[in-house]
């Protein structure tokens, strides 16, 4: 081999080292985008779990047939996607940090759940009922399959804002703004607060309904302040 | 120009030296431009023009990228990833494997592998090292370069994980795994032979 100190002097004769700050803002732009996908990861991780706690699932039987049809037909599937898909975005970028290769995967996703769960009680804890609202979910045919099931009245399933009550009947605002009138006359009421009811029941009009049992719309979370205190 | 003055500073403190001059890139250069040569000889059957393109190529990156070195790893570490890494993208544009092309008789790499893999009954002086070479060759990629790495450019295992960037525990294993694969092939050519 022939000694090259003259050619790669030539070479690099015009060039300068590239500035520090150029590799630090690159490294700093990894790190932010971990710790931010964990952030999300967290967020979808704690909004799937409210939709897990908060489903129906003593209506399994009479909604779905069975519990597992039920469990397929409410899983909220894309809570779930995002939670992995973010997870799996913060433990690539993780391992493209200046370090991040010297870690196991096993380690770093183990470590990576344990900080979505951390943060996750901490989201449950302070805030995530604001989440909610703000993203309506639990109004939203996309982000809830809950909404799917209980805006059926054909099938018996209706839910909505009550606008009125009287002795024998509700009126109500289904989700999808429609108007009915439910008979209540025979129905058992478990109290609600003014987010909404869902009813188990007969359809027997176009805008009419006849209801068996009517419950509040959203639970408590079992993270809520509330709980905590 | 003569560097001897130079000779006793550690290769992390010449990178700091050429940071303020660029003259003294030629101490790097002169301390790793074999050793290189070596390294891409070994993991690769360029031509002799092409492994000295790649070297070129090197040396420049190191250069222009000497800001991003950090002092946690070992420097050669450091340089010899970015040559591995250099390598792995002229394998792309050649469109060819990596291949064990070079073991120098003169580098005791008989009697270390010999040791490495408790095989001083197995491999005795009528397995050439001709034959260490095509076994090697026959091993999978990521274990082939592990072995090369401990058994040929006497690596440690932390400088091994700097340098493919995997971690330490991954090196052990591809390691154990890479020596039962060579293990098992020299003794059926003992077998069979």
């Amino acid at each position: 081999m022939k000694n090259l100190d003259k050619q790669i002097l030539d070479k690099i004769k015009d060039l300068k080292p590239k500035a520090k700050w150029k590799f630090l803002v690159k490294n700093y732009l990894i790190w932010s985008l971990t710790i931010l996908f964990l952030i999300f990861s967290s967020f979808a991780c704690a909004l799937l779990l409210y939709l897990i706690i908060n489903n129906d699932w003593e209506y399994s039987k009479i909604i779905a047939g069975s519990f597992w049809n039920y469990w397929v037909a409410s899983f909220p599937h894309i809570w779930f996607i995002f939670t992995v898909a973010f997870l799996l975005l913060s433990y690539f970028n993780f391992k493209h940090t200046e370090k991040g290769y010297r870690f196991s995967q096993k380690r770093v996703i183990t470590l990576n759940i344990l900080i979505i769960f951390f943060l996750v009680f901490v989201f449950c804890s302070f805030g995530l009922g604001n989440v909610i609202d703000a993203i309506n979910l639990d109004q939203s045919k996309i982000f809830n399959q809950r909404k799917v099931i209980w805006i059926n009245p054909e099938k018996g399933f209706l839910a909505g804002e009550v606008v009125k009550k009287n002795e024998n009947n509700l009126e109500l605002i289904d989700f999808e703004g429609k108007f009915w009138l439910i008979d209540i006359t025979e129905a058992h009421i478990t109290p609600y607060t003014e987010e909404g009811v869902k009813i188990l029941g007969n359809k027997i009009g176009e805008n009419t309904f006849r209801a068996k049992e009517i419950l509040p719309w959203s639970r408590i979370f079992l993270f809520e302040k509330d709980f905590l205190k | 120009m003569t560097f001897r003055e130079f000779e006793n500073k550690s290769d992390e403190e010449v990178t700091k030296l050429v940071l303020g001059d660029q003259k003294y890139f030629t101490i790097l250069v002169e301390r790793y431009q074999e050793k290189l040569y070596r390294y891409i000889s070994r993991i690769s059957n360029f031509n002799e023009q092409e492994k000295e393109d790649i070297l070129q190529d090197v040396f420049v990156k190191v250069y222009v990228n000497l800001n991003s070195f950090n002092s946690s790893l070992k420097f050669s570490s450091w340089i010899y990833r970015i040559t591995r890494n250099e390598v792995i993208n002229n394998f792309r544009k050649f469109k060819r494997r990596p291949q064990i092309a070079r073991i120098d008789p003169e580098d005791d790499f008989m009697s270390r592998i010999k040791s490495g893999l408790d095989l001083e009954k197995e491999i005795n002086n009528k397995v050439d090292i001709d034959y260490i070479k095509k076994v090697l060759n026959e091993i999978s990629d990521k274990y082939k370069e592990v072995l090369v790495l401990k058994f040929l450019e006497e690596k440690d295992y932390k400088e091994i994980s700097d340098i493919l960037k995997i971690p330490m525990g991954t090196v052990a294993t591809y390691i154990n795994r890479g020596k039962k694969e060579l293990k098992q092939k020299i003794e059926n050519y003992e077998k069979f032979r």
